[in-house]
């Protein structure tokens, strides 16, 4: 027994099907880049206001705020703005995440620290996971492979670095999903933006605070450590971050070189 | 000189831009769709402070999208005494049950704005009830009523088309 409004909604979705929207040219993004470069770098507002006393407090705390934002630009030119931040949130990257952070606490950035991860090896990790795992042919099969707590991430690690430029250690992470489990990346500093295949990709050049958040289930586990230059990409469901690789040009040729 | 905040929204306009230019169409911006899409844009990234930390940026810029497109059809509108509001033409693929899909489509059209808006997010942009009240900005309440006004009225305006399995 259908019901009128059943019909109804089988047109509309048939409609909807039906309805063909071009998606935009290439133009729409040139042509909205023409036109904020010429803008000011929008700054954040503070909330509505609702009385004069609100308005004055307001004015009163924006006359602060202004001078943190210059006191923190003095003293790190490589800060993000607040809309830079508040942009990077909306992006993310296929499991990964990238909240703003103060800057991050001094001290080396180490790769292969391992963060409770244990040590398999690479046949023992394919089997423990459910996306198929890619190893770079630029820099070859990794020293050591490292599984997460939960088994949602992989580590591969080349302790003696990039083989074409050694160095310090070069680690490889590979999470599937973007739901169950998130790396966040907590920033302090500017980010480059790129391509790795045609996908966008993230380059953020120094080091800044990483954590590996499992938010599966009941399970909530944190890993944090300080993280060094990092590449953030994604290959069809697999998110992929490649860190200790020196420069962009070269994370990104390793990059594609997954296979 | 840092230039990473445009070269971010880039990546945005990049993410965005088929599910902006498609609501705008839908919405009715005809021939100003570009223009309503670029506009929408530019704003959002002006208003980039006013925004509440955590907010979700689509259902944001699809409001902006929907402003946009009803300044243009207003202005339009001046220019041209009353326009239709023209929903994008169908895929050509259709064939033989194009032609009851096209009279269903004049009856989406000619639904009052405030009906056709409703519809139009509900069922052509596929926005749930929350998301079509923010796009639209009216209560949820009001899609609610104006969804159940609108299917009433084109069910009772000509029979629906004939649907084969």
């Amino acid at each position: 027994m259908t019901r009128p409004d059943d019909d109804m909604l089988t047109s509309l979705a048939r409609l909807a099907g039906a309805v063909r929207v071009d998606p935009p040219t290439d133009d729409l993004i040139t042509d909205v880049r023409a036109r904020i470069d010429r803008l000011p770098v929008p700054v954040p507002r503070s909330g509505p206001r609702k009385s004069l006393n609100a308005l004055l407090d307001s004015l009163r705390r924006h006359r602060r705020a202004a001078t943190a934002v210059a006191v923190a630009l003095l003293l790190t030119l490589v800060a993000v703005s607040p809309a830079g931040a508040q942009i990077a949130q909306w992006l993310g990257i296929g499991a990964v995440q990238i909240v703003p952070a103060p800057a991050p606490p001094a001290g080396p950035a180490d790769p292969a620290a391992a963060d409770g991860f244990t040590a398999v090896d690479l046949a023992q990790a394919r089997a423990q996971t459910t996306f198929p795992l890619v190893v770079p042919a630029e820099i070859g099969p990794p020293s050591e492979v490292l599984l997460s707590p939960g088994g949602t991430v992989v580590s591969m690690v080349w302790p003696t670095g990039d083989p074409a430029a050694p160095g310090p250690p070069v680690r490889l992470d590979q999470v599937a999903g973007q739901v169950d489990y998130t790396v966040v990346k907590r920033y302090g500093e500017d980010i480059d933006f790129t391509r790795v295949d045609g996908a966008d990709a993230f380059w953020l050049r120094v080091p800044h605070p990483l954590v590996y958040t499992d938010v599966t289930g009941a399970g909530h586990t944190e890993r944090s450590r300080v993280a060094g230059p990092t590449l953030i990409w994604t290959d069809g469901p697999v998110t992929l971050r490649l860190e200790g690789v020196a420069t962009k040009d070269r994370a990104v040729q390793i990059a594609r070189s997954v296979g | 000189m840092r230039g990473g905040d445009p070269a971010a929204y880039a990546v945005l306009v990049r993410r965005y831009g088929g599910i902006a230019r498609r609501t705008a169409a839908v919405l009715g911006a005809g021939a100003d769709t570009d223009d309503v899409v670029q506009e929408a844009f530019v704003k959002a990234y002006r208003a980039l402070g006013t925004f509440r930390d955590g907010a979700p940026f689509r259902p944001w810029l699809l409001r902006i999208v929907a402003n946009e497109t009803r300044n243009a059809r207003r202005s339009a509108g001046r220019r041209f005494a009353r326009e239709a509001a023209q929903l994008p033409p169908l895929a050509a693929t259709i064939e033989d049950r194009h032609a009851d899909l096209e009279l269903f489509r004049a009856q989406v059209e000619a639904l009052p704005e405030h009906q056709r808006l409703v519809i139009a997010c509900r069922f052509l942009l596929d926005l749930d009830e929350t998301q079509t009240a923010q796009v639209l900005g009216i209560s949820r309440g009001t899609v609610k009523s104006r969804t159940y006004r609108a299917l009433a009225r084109l069910r009772d305006s000509v029979p629906a088309p004939e649907v084969t399995s």
